[in-house]
């Protein structure tokens, strides 16, 4: 179990840190990161595979974030975090431009937005991002239609 | 013109690019954080339970030899305070909502276990307060009446009545408030969220 649970983290760092950054307030981040690796935890043993390993973690991490209220966990002063742990030496590398373009963007959509933008970017098809959200297809399938419009029309001739 | 294509592969390379991170330690502070939390629930679950069971004893040894009827009154309302009491503490505590379904059935839940824990304080004076404040006025009234019936309080007793009922009326207060304070910001997340994926 620990081997296969540190294979998903590996694998979903990037995604988990993204969607931690993304719906986390000013100074939130360490806590709702330490919060959805704790459910993925705690989740970890109920998981069946009969769902890509990407839409059980995008369900975990989603559900998390969007419930997060800053009382989990206290950090005491001096102790190290699960953050600690899980914060390597390199970070993503988000810095360049397209990417930027996209971080902006993903801020000025609502957060529900922002979760259908990140799945589609994943390549999960319409079906997969209604299973997580809840959304019927169809209704994703607008979502998706109506983002990809904002964005050209908010980036034209970048 | 820029697509949203175009940023497909460099969004998906982002987001496999592992860093160096310290798993078997991760896991470990992980099993300890959780088994930390769990044991902190059953502690707090314990001393709930016991303590109001632990009180029955104390009560029903009381009302064998009670004063009269008034006392033994009260008496049966705090063993039945102390049966209810947690009965309805852990019914609320085993209302949990999986983070492993989809996003929209998730909310729904989330938000009528929220709603229910801040009922539940919010009307902590009806369930909780009310019934053990009425069993110790009872009980203690009881225990000052004489044998024509009348009952005799003594001004050490009304400053002891005075007392309570600040402390009842504070207790109440304070829970009202907690209500508003923990769970309103948390509700008010869910809803918009709500709002937000039925629009």
């Amino acid at each position: 179990m620990h081997h296969d649970f540190a294979k998903l983290i590996t694998e979903n760092q990037g995604r988990l840190r993204y969607i931690a950054k993304r719906y986390s307030g000013a100074g939130e981040f360490e806590d709702m990161y330490q919060e959805i690796l704790l459910q993925l935890w705690r989740s970890f043993a109920s998981f069946s595979g009969e769902s890509k390993r990407e839409t059980w973690v995008y369900k975990v991490a989603l559900n998390t974030a969007f419930t997060f209220v800053r009382v989990a966990i206290k950090h005491r002063e001096g102790q190290q975090t699960i953050v600690d742990y899980s914060t390597g030496d390199t970070q993503p590398a988000q810095d360049n431009c397209q990417a930027e373009i996209l971080n902006n963007f993903m801020n000025q959509l609502t957060d529900t937005d922002a979760s259908v933008l990140m799945m589609y970017l994943d390549d999960f098809n319409s079906d997969e991002i209604a299973d997580v959200t809840g959304l019927s297809s169809n209704a994703v399938r607008s979502r998706i239609k109506r983002i990809k419009h904002e964005f050209e029309n908010s980036y034209i001739g970048e | 013109m820029m697509k949203l294509e175009d940023l497909k592969n460099d969004w998906q390379q982002n987001m496999t690019i592992s860093t160096q991170s310290n798993l078997p330690e991760l896991i470990a502070m992980l099993r300890n954080e959780t088994s930390k939390i769990d044991k902190e629930i059953k502690r707090r679950d314990f001393i709930e339970i016991t303590i109001a069971l632990g009180l029955i004893p104390v009560w029903s040894w009381s009302l064998i030899n009670s004063a009269g009827t008034v006392q033994s009154i009260g008496l049966l309302l705090a063993i039945a305070s102390c049966i209810y009491i947690p009965y309805r503490l852990l019914k609320a505590k085993h209302v949990v909502s999986t983070k492993t379904t989809s996003t929209l059935d998730y909310l729904l839940s989330e938000r009528d276990k929220v709603k229910q824990q801040q009922q539940l304080l919010e009307t902590v004076v009806y369930w909780y307060i009310a019934p053990l404040t009425l069993s110790i006025v009872l009980i203690t009234l009881g225990a000052t009446i004489d044998a024509t019936g009348n009952v005799t309080i003594s001004a050490q007793m009304t400053i002891y009545y005075l007392m309570l009922t600040i402390l009842v009326v504070g207790i109440y207060h304070l829970n009202k408030r907690a209500a508003k304070k923990k769970f309103g910001p948390l509700l008010n997340k869910i809803e918009q969220r709500l709002t937000e994926l039925q629009a």
